[in-house]
């Protein structure tokens, strides 16, 4: 397996990375979970009866797995595990459920074809990310997720624009823990005040800063948290 | 504004659920039951519970906000069929007595 950086995407000062695993690499990804997923983990995939929904599940977690290893963090996949705490956020953990060192943050999306994660090394930063590909279906649904006060042309046609501003509005939810119940329409993406940099913002201003990119027809968006980043924005 | 749906509308909401998921998911309907999950079972995602509200809302003249029925689903998870349809019931039903205790 093979992952495909994205490095517009990555921060190194506060050592976020994002990368993206392509499933259409492997003809049954979901042959190899053995390779990658420890017991509960292999459990959880029991009960998840879609096939596709299985592949995507094991790819988000193989796709993290991947970086972790890349970065030293783990020799082995079996040496850590994704678990989830009470309010469904993802976390890595060693095998044992202990503390995996190093890993500040993650998070996992995954969409058709494409698993994304997210990995920050800082314990102070909060991350999301998310996926999505660029279709017809956002524009139907729009009223629900865009604010009058988004910043558009963020890509280069309208249906790009919409999975952009979804992406970075899920990412925030993510990241931050508050989405659903302000309701997506009411964050508001737009520039960060000092730096001009994209940040997403909630109604009472908390504020995550985001970066995106278009790739290969999906949209990836990814948000991040720490006020102490403030000054070095322009990494 | 609230109303009561009838059993009929509730059956009708119901299997136009069942037909919206089936045509959208690319599953067959006679695999959408209402213990259906509609991530793990049918590979749905969180769009697909905005484009419901979206469409029932729309029906039933409901101006709930997205604000408010985020919040609900906060209260009330939703994973199966069954739970979606209940939640559209009770937008198109309570309005913006959504959140009331019942």
């Amino acid at each position: 397996m093979i992952l495909t950086d994205l490095p517009a995407l990555t921060l190194t000062t506060p050592g976020i990375e994002v990368s993206l695993l392509d499933t259409r690499q492997a003809t049954d990804i979901v042959a190899v979970a053995e390779q990658f997923l420890v017991g509960e983990e292999l459990e959880q995939l029991a009960a998840i009866s879609n096939a596709g929904r299985r592949r995507e599940w094991v790819a988000a977690r193989i796709c993290v797995k991947l970086m972790a290893m890349r970065n030293g963090l783990i020799v082995d996949a079996h040496d850590c595990r994704i678990s989830k705490n009470a309010s469904g956020r993802p976390y890595l953990v060693k095998a044992t459920g202990e503390p995996l060192a190093g890993v500040g943050d993650c998070s996992l999306s995954h969409k058709d074809r494409f698993a994304c994660a997210c990995l920050c090394r800082s314990a102070s930063i909060r991350v999301g990310v998310d996926v999505e590909k660029i279709s017809p279906r956002l524009r139907k649904i729009r009223n629900a997720f865009m604010s009058p006060f988004d910043v558009r042309g963020l890509a280069d046609s309208a249906e790009a624009d919409f999975a952009v501003l979804w992406t970075l509005k899920e990412a925030y939810a993510k990241a931050v823990g508050v989405g659903m119940q302000v309701g997506l329409g009411n964050l508001i993406c737009d520039g960060d005040a000092r730096t001009g940099a994209p940040c997403v913002r909630s109604p009472t201003g908390e504020c995550a800063h985001a970066r995106y990119l278009v790739y290969k027809g999906y949209a990836v968006g990814v948000c991040f948290q720490d006020s102490s980043l403030l000054p070095s924005m322009g990494d | 504004m609230s109303r009561q749906l009838t059993e009929e509308e509730k059956s009708t909401i119901y299997e136009e659920i069942r037909d919206f998921l089936s045509e959208e998911l690319d599953v067959p309907l006679d695999e959408i039951t209402p213990e259906s999950k509609i991530i793990d079972d049918l590979n749905g995602d969180s769009m697909i519970y905005l484009e419901l509200v979206d469409i029932f809302r729309k029906r039933f003249e409901t101006n709930v906000e997205v604000r408010v029925i985020g919040q609900y689903f906060q209260q009330h998870p939703i994973y199966t069929v069954e739970e979606t349809a209940q939640a559209v019931y009770d937008i198109v039903e309570r309005g913006d007595d959504l959140l009331a205790p019942t």
